[in-house]
Order: structure tokens, then C-alpha cells, then sequence
């Protein structure tokens, strides 16, 4: 029983992987470039009727590496999406995850759903989306009977104590490229303001992340627009 | 009217679960187990035990099984609608009415202000991972495999996805059969 288990389990990730390569050579790009990660940005921009494919396949990736759910996916969307396709620029994804994080809601949905959106409209939405979200879905369906044992099996418990230390660097660097690009465009200073206040808040005082971005939303929408554009620094 | 329950019962933790996906689950499991009685609560943690060892978004993977379970296939995608749909339509709304307006310059302060307390944000979730593979690897292993995959991710140029991979088939050698 526990062996078909696994090899049912194997045959579904060789099949999901297999797909992906397929459809990947299918729309003309090669196995090296898919397992090298060039940026793309220029092919993607010359086959502009195959877009639906390259969403499809860019969430169906996300769905099926982001392993541990909400935050491991943040930083495979934005190597996905900013840095090999190109389809957001790194100001968008920055506006992105400011508003979807003062949205309830599941996070990585919210990003799929409008990145689709934004590239093809409505069909995009619906296709990223699906794409992220059904692969998985359709897996518990089908596996879960058969699969309840497998969550003690040592080497399946093994495998998953080695991702967090990869995504945690995954994310440190998409980290740094933002504290690099505040730093440039806010100056040292504001920017060290803005981030020590909002570390002490969420490390200290253990305020919802969401709730500092909905104040510095709020103000930065709201404040009167003078000639000097800072923080909102009182006359 | 089946769809109608399982619409609500998915649609309620998905807007007022303030936090994402993981923030979700407990109002799931009150609608789903208290209110409509569709499952036991041991059945609710094993769907959920199961829904962590598979990749992928987990709120939506479990409503999905649930819907699944109480109303067939309709029931299904009636759940994933409920749980994704209403806030992606926010989303769209929101970012939509912001990029009309991007030339604005309150909009432009706005990118410029919220990137630091993004990077925070990250950065915690960064610390909560690594936090979690001390916690289950220890140190030597978490330092080995993290400079490992920085050195992979920053200095060629391999797909995360093949560095993940290839984390997985290591855990799973070295923590699973070890």
C-alpha cells in the first residue's frame, strides 16, 4: 500500500515536471535556458499571442515549488516575474505587495490574479490563477486517500527540513535589492528611519506587518503634496 | 444551496482573515467544523497535515478538497472561487485605481515610502525561515545549505527551481534515510 503511495507520489511530480518541459521546448525555448535561468524579457516581447502560455507556465512553476505556502512564494514570483519575464518592474512589485498585504486574503493568489490581469485581462487572471492554484488542488483529491501515511515516512519529513534555509536566502536576496533600491532612491538617512521604525514595531511591539504599510499607505496617499516630498515631516 | 453554503463558508475566512493563507485556517476550520459540521475536527487536521506536504498555495489546496467533498466537482470550484476570487477583484480594483493615477505625485511618494517597510517584512519572514531550519537542521546544516544555494542563486545562473530540487533530493538523503 505504502509503495504505491510513493510511486504514485513520484509519478505525479515527474509528470508536473514533465509538463512544464514540454510545453516550455513547445513554445521554443530551450532546455538549457530553462534550467539556466536567462532573463526572457526579449522573447517574451516578440511572441505577444503565446503570452497565455508563458503565464501558464511561469504560476504552474510558482504552484509547484512554493513549498510551505504564503511566504516561500514571494520570493519564486519575483524571480519569475520581474527577473526572468519582466513583467512587472521592481517599483510594481514593491506596490504590489504593499497593497496585498493591507488586503485579506491569500497572498500569492492576489499577485498571480493581478499579474494575469494586467498582462491579458480577465483570461490572464483566470489562467495564472489556475495555473498556481489547481495542479496542487487536484493532487490532494486524488492522492489523499491513499497518502495519509506518507506524511511520517522519514525521507518525505527529510526533504522538508532542507527548504526553509533556501527560500530564507531566496528572500534575503530579494531583501537586499530592495534595501539597495530605497537606499538610492529615499537617501540613507529616510530610508533607515522608515525601515528602524517599522523593525522595532513588527520585531518589538509584534504589530501586523499589513497594519505599518496601511498607515504609510494612508499617509502617503493622504498628505498634502508641498514642494518638499518627504516623510511627512511637520512644518 | 449546497453551493451557496460552501460559498460562504470559504468566502468568510477569505476576506476577513487579516495575514494571508496561514491566517486563514482557523476561521476555515470553524466554519467547516463548527458551523456546517462537514468534517470532524481530526479530519480537518489530517487534510490540513496533508495539504502541507504538498507544494503549493495551502488555503486553496484544502478548500478545494473540501468543497470537493461536500458538493463533488462544483462543490470544488465553487470553494477555490470563494476563497481566491473576492480578493483578487480587490486587489485588481485597488493596484488598477493606483496606476491611473502613477504619474500622481502622492503615488510616487507612496512607492518610494513603502519599499523600506517591505524590506522589513521580508526580512522577517527571511529570519522565520531560518529561524525554523535551526530549529529542525541546526546550525552547521542550515550555514552548509544556505551559503551552498546563496553561492548557486548569486553567482550563476541555475533556476531556483533546480536549486529547490535539488535541496529536497539532499533533505531527503540526508535527514530522512540518515
Amino acid at each position: 500500500m505504502l509503495e504505491i503511495t510513493i510511486i504514485n507520489v513520484v509519478c505525479f511530480y515527474i509528470l508536473l515536471i514533465l509538463t512544464d518541459l514540454i510545453i516550455t521546448v513547445k513554445i521554443g525555448v530551450s532546455i538549457i535556458s530553462y534550467v539556466r535561468s536567462i532573463k526572457m524579457c526579449k522573447v517574451v516581447s516578440l511572441i505577444i499571442n503565446k503570452k497565455l502560455i508563458y503565464l501558464f507556465t511561469a504560476f504552474f512553476r510558482i504552484g509547484i515549488l512554493g513549498y510551505g505556502g504564503g511566504p516561500s512564494f514571494i520570493p519564486l514570483i519575483y524571480i519569475e516575474i520581474v527577473r526572468r519575464y519582466c513583467w512587472m518592474t521592481d517599483d510594481e512589485f514593491n506596490n504590489v505587495l504593499a497593497i496585498g498585504n493591507t488586503l485579506p486574503g491569500p497572498i500569492a493568489t492576489k499577485i498571480a490574479g493581478f499579474v494575469g490581469w494586467k498582462l491579458a485581462g480577465f483570461g490572464g487572471m483566470l489562467v495564472s490563477l489556475s495555473a498556481l492554484v489547481l495542479p496542487t488542488a487536484l493532487a490532494v483529491i486524488i492522492l489523499l486517500t491513499s497518502m495519509a501515511a506518507l506524511q511520517d515516512l522519514p525521507w518525505v519529513q527529510g526533504m522538508r527540513k532542507s527548504v526553509p534555509s533556501v527560500i530564507g536566502v531566496m528572500l534575503g536576496l530579494v531583501v537586499y535589492q530592495f534595501m539597495d533600491k530605497s537606499t538610492k532612491e529615499l537617501g540613507w538617512l529616510k530610508s533607515f528611519f522608515i525601515f528602524i521604525i517599522s523593525l522595532i514595531m513588527i520585531g518589538v511591539f509584534n504589530i501586523h506587518p499589513g497594519l505599518i504599510i496601511f498607515v504609510i499607505v494612508a499617509v502617503a496617499l493622504l498628505w498634502p503634496v508641498g514642494n518638499y516630498e518627504g516623510e511627512g515631516r511637520k512644518n | 444551496m449546497i453551493y451557496v453554503q460552501i460559498f460562504l463558508a470559504f468566502f468568510i475566512p477569505g476576506i476577513i482573515a487579516y495575514g494571508g493563507g496561514p491566517a486563514s485556517i482557523p476561521l476555515m476550520e470553524y466554519e467547516v467544523v463548527q458551523r456546517y459540521g462537514w468534517l470532524s475536527a481530526e479530519e480537518f487536521g489530517e487534510v490540513l497535515a496533508f495539504s502541507n506536504i504538498l507544494p503549493g498555495p495551502i488555503a486553496t489546496k484544502m478548500a478545494c478538497y473540501i468543497g470537493y467533498e461536500v458538493g463533488g466537482i462544483g462543490g470544488g470550484v465553487v470553494a477555490l472561487i470563494a476563497t481566491v476570487g473576492p480578493s483578487t477583484v480587490l486587489m485588481i480594483v485597488l493596484i488598477g485605481l493606483l496606476y491611473r493615477y502613477k504619474n500622481s505625485p502622492r503615488v510616487q511618494r507612496l512607492t518610494m515610502l513603502v519599499k523600506p517597510a517591505i524590506a522589513v517584512m521580508l526580512m522577517v519572514m527571511t529570519y522565520n525561515f531560518f529561524k525554523d531550519s535551526f530549529y529542525h537542521i541546526g546550525l552547521p546544516q542550515t550555514f552548509l545549505i544556505g551559503s551552498f544555494s546563496l553561492l548557486l542563486l548569486s553567482k550563476t545562473k541555475i533556476h531556483p527551481g533546480v536549486v529547490l530540487l535539488a535541496a529536497l533530493i539532499y533533505g531527503g538523503f540526508m535527514f530522512g534515510l540518515a
